[in-house]
């Protein structure tokens, strides 16, 4: 009798934890009202005035610690409950096709373009053209100024099923060791163009890397492929010619190998990398954020080229700890050998990545709430909120009308994570709204708010599109892209470090090797949607 | 007379039918534990590993996760078509069939040779322990593995580049090197698996007969002569077997592994089926091809089969051994 009780234990419990993990999260009273409803507590917030938003954990942690939105939401008597999604970019998106197929959808979830273009028509997510009209007026207003916009987040049906997250517009800042440079007796005004810093490096290299093997001038994290700009040979697009890769990588990882510069710019890294100006690492697309900052911040590097408040982030995270004289500064962009201005390459007005679309499931009711929020951002009130958060709080308005922020960025930036403060950086996914460029900046250490001036100007910074790809179109790119732009970058990366020989010939074959993958048509297809985007 | 004989035989079949059901439910009366333990394993197999192959249809259509399997359009051959179409195809088959050869003919025999000297060492203890030691990477995840090996290789400051440095070399980025991702993930294959292996392998020597090896004794045999003529004929019907599983496999190299190792300076070699499809269904930049990357796997599926097939035929002709 007892080993047949333990049999039926056993087996139960078994049965009971291998299932444990099925079913949805159901809850009673669901009844058919849609599965934002129907998700219990990660699905439809009951109450009138919240809802519900799948989102990035990163961004849902740090928009905990925003005091700015915690005065939007006292101010619209709207709630928002965060349901946390995975850290990385395409978990969060493979998680949205999970909770598609199992129906657990929140009320609203963050997401890209290219699932909205295609889950929107098919029923997954709520036209919001029509309610916008009825309950968003100021939203409605922005995406009648802004024709780019309208086109962006429209389909040829005239329905918006997502809309598009604003993001300041800035390029790559070449940053480096201020002491450094000022110790081995260089001017840093000096250095112009490419020539001149590699004639820098090469001085540098012989000052500190005698003593020191692992010295290298030039340093940084992942792609190595980033110093197109400086060659003049980023991708690049325009009514006449496409040139590269531009879907995705308008900033980051842009380069046109057929423009006869790129020869040029592989030829010269690969002499970085030959004297042992480039970490080794590095060129080799082998090194982590973590060795390069460790680089960065012991004396085993002075330049790097990366994100805009970069070099900030070394004075504050351990640059004077390591070294009482720790100096960054940000250079001016290089010049060709005539004296033109080497435009840095820039991030898109709008994230297409970050998207928020709302469960067509939702009552009325409840997208009526969802767009009372995100068109708060557009009022008045609102963008100044988000941008300088609380009169006599944190900014103060001058005699002129201009507002100061009347926090200190390094204070409130260096606050215990999880702990409340005033953080105006609108790189960050918060929720859709304009972005005022000027707050930005000026919401940044007095290093990086100078570079922003000096640096962010149409001079300096190319234009980036936002181009609208059919579904047919997206899924071609995305899939050649998956197979070009790695083979790009690895053949790169095998001729600078001598895995491959390079030579014309080599370069040659290279560029037919990329042709015959895809990168042509790639181009093709980049071209149409820009004829399409802009109508000519 | 033919068509009594043909009713007669139906006849005989409906009643050898209804036998078999009928001894197959006494079988569960009398042992109703048995098979009540057997469930789980049951449902377990069924839900979550022959069930889920159902899935693999969406291959034969343009698949939408709102649509769901039922909903989506079907494209029939399309995305198989495209595969053939596809420039970049040959390039990850030669990759992976490189791989999957080097891992079967490096690593299957280790585990066995292992196994085989593991059997004569005489102190119990030793060999215990030898074994437990041997069998614990088997517990390591793919990541410290990984990490561990950019640690020991490190150019800066790993102990293999300190060694090179040591004896007047110049470091090598072993990490950044296509030549070397195929070795380096062989190593980390033997290291992670022999261990686990081998128990197989040492389970099997425990089978045979004592008598054997004392006949061959006072027949004068000497040590490798038992482990040639006597351990190693015993252990090969397990050896077949394992053959036989690891060729079923051969597609299915580790892919946590080489998406750690990976990087653009080693992509000419380490660019496999796997992480292909990985880059179209999950990483990719517009809307997930899950339907390509399905076609693909059965592709592969497909080629696994027909070669474990053949292995399982040439092991019964040549070895009177097989697995089905």
């Amino acid at each position: 009798m007892r080993k047949r009780m333990i049999s039926v234990i056993l087996t139960a419990a078994m049965i009971g934890t291998m299932l444990a993990g099925c079913g949805g999260k159901t809850d009673s009273k669901g009844g058919g009202a849609g599965q934002a409803e129907q998700a219990g507590g990660e699905g439809s917030s009951a109450d009138g005035n919240s809802y519900t938003m799948f989102m990035r954990n990163t961004y849902v942690n740090w928009i905990k610690e925003l005091k700015w939105y915690d005065a939007a939401e006292a101010n619209t008597g709207i709630h928002v409950e965060y349901v946390e999604g995975p850290d990385d970019f395409n978990d969060v998106y493979s998680e949205i096709d999970q909770r598609i197929i199992s129906n657990t959808l929140p009320d609203a979830v963050m997401t890209k373009l290219a699932q909205t273009n295609v889950y929107g028509p098919q029923g997954a997510f709520a036209d919001l053209a029509p309610y916008i009209k009825q309950y968003a007026p100021n939203l409605q207003k922005y995406i009648d100024e802004n024709p780019d916009y309208a086109a962006l987040v429209t389909d040829e049906n005239g329905a918006i099923y997502g809309l598009v997250k604003e993001s300041p517009i800035f390029t790559d800042y070449l940053g480096y060791r201020a002491d450094h440079l000022e110790k081995a007796g260089i001017d840093p005004a000096s250095i112009k163009t490419v020539d001149d810093f590699t004639e820098t490096m090469r001085a540098l290299k012989e000052f500190y890397g005698k003593d020191n093997p692992n010295y290298y001038p030039l340093d940084g994290r992942e792609n190595p492929i980033r110093f197109a700009a400086w060659f003049d040979c980023p991708s690049n697009i325009s009514a006449e010619e496409s040139n590269g890769i531009y879907i995705d990588h308008q900033k980051d990882g842009s380069l046109d190998i057929m423009d006869e510069n790129a020869y040029t710019m592989v030829e010269t890294m690969k002499a970085w990398y030959d004297e042992g100006l480039i970490n080794p690492e590095f060129a080799a697309n082998t090194r982590t954020e973590g060795d390069w900052e460790a680089a960065m911040i012991n004396g085993n590097a002075t330049f790097m080229y990366d994100y805009y408040n970069r070099a900030e982030w070394f004075m504050a995270n351990g640059g004077k700890d390591a070294d009482p004289d720790y100096q960054m500064g940000v250079l001016d962009m290089f010049q060709d050998e005539n004296g033109n201005i080497l435009k840095g390459t820039s991030c898109c007005k709008y994230k297409e990545d970050c998207v928020t679309a709302v469960n067509a499931q939702c009552s009325e009711e409840k997208i009526k709430t969802i767009l009372t929020f995100i068109d708060y951002f557009y009022t008045e009130e609102g963008m100044i909120v988000a941008n300088y958060g609380v009169e006599g709080e944190s900014f103060k308005t001058e005699s002129d009308g201009s507002k100061t922020f009347i926090v200190d960025y390094a204070a409130e930036e260096a606050t215990p994570e999880g702990e409340k403060r005033w953080s105006f950086l609108g790189d960050r996914f918060t929720v859709c709204r304009p972005i005022d460029n000027e707050a930005f900046f000026a919401w940044n250490s007095p290093l990086i708010a100078e570079a922003a001036e000096r640096i962010n100007t149409d001079e300096n910074v190319m234009k980036a599109y936002n181009l609208k790809y059919t579904v047919e179109q997206t899924e071609e790119l995305s899939n050649l892209v998956a197979t070009v732009f790695d083979a790009e970058i690895a053949g790169i990366v095998s001729f600078v470090t001598g895995n491959k020989e390079f030579s014309a010939d080599a370069w040659k074959a290279f560029q037919d090797e990329m042709n015959g993958l895809g990168l042509s048509r790639i181009e093709e297809i980049q071209l149409e949607a820009y004829h399409a985007t802009f109508g000519n | 007379m033919a068509g009594r004989k043909k009713a007669g035989t139906a006849l005989a079949s409906g009643q050898r039918k209804k036998g078999i059901i009928q001894d197959f439910i006494k079988s569960i009366k009398k042992d109703w534990i048995l098979y009540l333990l057997l469930l789980p394993g049951l449902l377990s197999l069924i839900l979550f590993k022959i069930g889920p192959v159902g899935g693999m249809i969406i291959a034969f259509e343009k698949f939408s996760a709102f649509q769901g399997v039922f909903g989506s359009p079907w494209v029939w051959f399309d995305n198989f078509k495209k595969i053939f179409a596809d420039p970049y195809i040959p390039k990850v088959v030669i990759n992976t069939i490189i791989l999957a050869i080097l891992t079967v003919v490096v690593v299957f025999p280790i585990p066995i040779i292992f196994s085989l000297f593991l059997n004569e060492v005489r102190l119990k203890w030793v060999r215990s322990t030898v074994q437990s030691f041997s069998f614990l990477p088997y517990f390591i995840s793919a990541a410290v593995m990984v990490s561990i090996l950019y640690t020991i290789l490190s150019p800066g400051s790993g102990i293999v580049n300190n060694l090179i440095r040591s004896l007047g070399g110049e470091p090598i980025n072993f990490m950044a090197k296509p030549g070397w991702f195929r070795p380096l993930y062989v190593i980390l294959e033997i290291w992670q698996t022999f261990g686990y292996s081998a128990i197989i392998y040492i389970a099997a020597m425990m089978n045979i007969d004592p008598s054997l090896y004392e006949a061959a004794e006072v027949d004068g045999a000497n040590r490798w002569d038992k482990i040639l003529k006597i351990t190693l004929p015993c252990i090969s019907t397990s050896v077949i077997v394992m053959l036989i599983i690891s060729v079923g496999n051969i597609f299915t190299v580790n892919l946590d592994r080489i998406l750690l190792m990976y990087n653009s300076s080693v992509y000419d070699t380490a660019d496999v089926i796997q992480t292909y499809v990985y880059r179209m269904a999950f990483e990719s930049k517009g809307f997930p091809d899950y339907s390509y990357g399905t076609a693909v796997n059965i592709l592969k599926s497909v080629i696994a089969f027909v070669l474990v097939s053949f292995v399982n035929k040439m092991a019964d002709k040549f070895a009177e051994t097989r697995l089905f």
